[in-house]
């Protein structure tokens, strides 16, 4: 009787150790492989998308070299190192060119300005200037068209009395020039 | 004396039986196949990540070194470009008010201020010869799309009878284009 039996239970036996192999030993290899694989693949697109964004870089770099005149006209207006000096050369040359003379500034304060942090740094300062209006219009013209950034923040001018009867100004103005 | 051999029993396998052992046994192969090939495919794929991840160093130190070459510069030009787009020409009030003011107006004194809110704020001081004359003046200016805003802050009659005015004109960024 007893043999009768003997392939039913080697059978069932096979059968549940072929089971238990695939559930227990090959399902998580298989699982682990999946993984490994999802792994290499988000790895190789993180490294062809940086690659990528390297090539991009690279490439406005070299667009950047073909900008260099540009670039060195903004180093002009927004320079590292703000040479006051400079800046007072600079309204001095042309305002005497339009006919103003340099009755007073502050300038001088800009020097004690402390750098705020990183980015545009704005460096306020006040001038007046004697001239005739005209001068006064070809001056304002003449610093809006220089590359280096002056902005004009405020204007006061006032006719002379009709006794002086002068066409002298006294121009009371405040700039800002930047730095960076 | 004769021996007396017992035939031995035979064991009748059903069919059914054969072919499910086949199957367990290709299968208990085809899992033990499977386990060592997956197992090998994980040290190989394994050995690629990490030769992945050792090219990712120097990938990322020369992205860092472009970066911090190029994103400053970035910065500035963007900086630059946002000055230059508010970059007032303030000489095109004065041609702007040469262009508008009424012959028997004379303007005498003169304040720009450029607001922190971009408003472009003009005090015009005057003389006029009538009160008629003053009020054409504003409107004069009033129609311009340059002006957003012209309001009389003050007027009185002078000594020989002379109407002396003060305007508060408020320019829009129009003005400086």
């Amino acid at each position: 009787m007893m043999p009768k039996y003997i392939p039913i239970i080697v059978v069932v036996l096979l059968l549940f150790v072929a089971a238990a192999g695939g559930y227990f030993f090959c399902w998580p290899k298989y699982q682990e492989f999946s993984l490994k694989k999802q792994e290499l693949e988000t790895k190789d697109e993180s490294i062809r998308q940086r690659e990528e964004y390297l090539a991009n870089l690279e490439n406005l770099s070299k667009k950047l070299l073909k900008h260099q005149e540009q670039i060195s006209k903004i180093e002009t207006a927004l320079p590292d190192e703000v040479s006051v000096a400079a800046i007072f050369k600079f309204l001095q040359k042309t305002s005497s060119e339009n006919g103003l003379l340099i009755e007073g500034t502050n300038i001088g304060e800009l020097y004690n300005l402390k750098k705020t942090g990183a980015g545009v740094q704005q460096m306020p300062f006040n001038m007046s200037f004697v001239g005739s209006y005209k001068s006064f219009k070809n001056f304002l013209s003449s610093i809006y068209q220089n590359s280096r950034l002056i902005e004009v923040e405020s204007i006061s001018f006032s006719s002379p009395p009709k006794e002086e009867e002068s066409n002298l100004f006294t121009f009371e103005l405040t700039l800002q020039t930047y730095g960076y | 004396m004769a021996i007396e051999v017992t035939p031995k029993t035979k064991i009748e396998l059903p069919f059914w039986v054969i072919i499910l052992v086949v199957i367990s046994v290709i299968s208990i192969l085809c899992f033990l196949v499977s386990y060592f090939y997956f197992g090998y495919k994980i040290k190989k794929i394994s050995q690629e990540i990490q030769a992945k991840e050792a090219e990712f160093i120097p990938l990322e130190k020369a992205i860092e070194k472009k970066r911090a070459e190029l994103l400053p510069l970035q910065k500035k030009i963007a900086d630059f470009a946002d000055l230059i787009k508010n970059h007032k020409s303030v000489s095109n009030i004065f041609q702007f008010l040469e262009e508008n003011c009424l012959p028997n107006v004379w303007f005498n004194d003169f304040k720009f201020s450029s607001g922190e809110n971009g408003e472009n704020r003009v005090t015009v001081s005057g003389i006029t010869e009538s009160f008629a004359v003053l009020e054409n003046q504003v409107l004069v200016l009033e129609k311009e799309e340059q002006t957003r805003s012209v309001r009389i802050a003050g007027a009185n009659i002078g000594e020989e009878g002379e109407i002396n005015f003060d305007l508060i004109i408020i320019f829009n960024s129009l003005i400086f284009k």
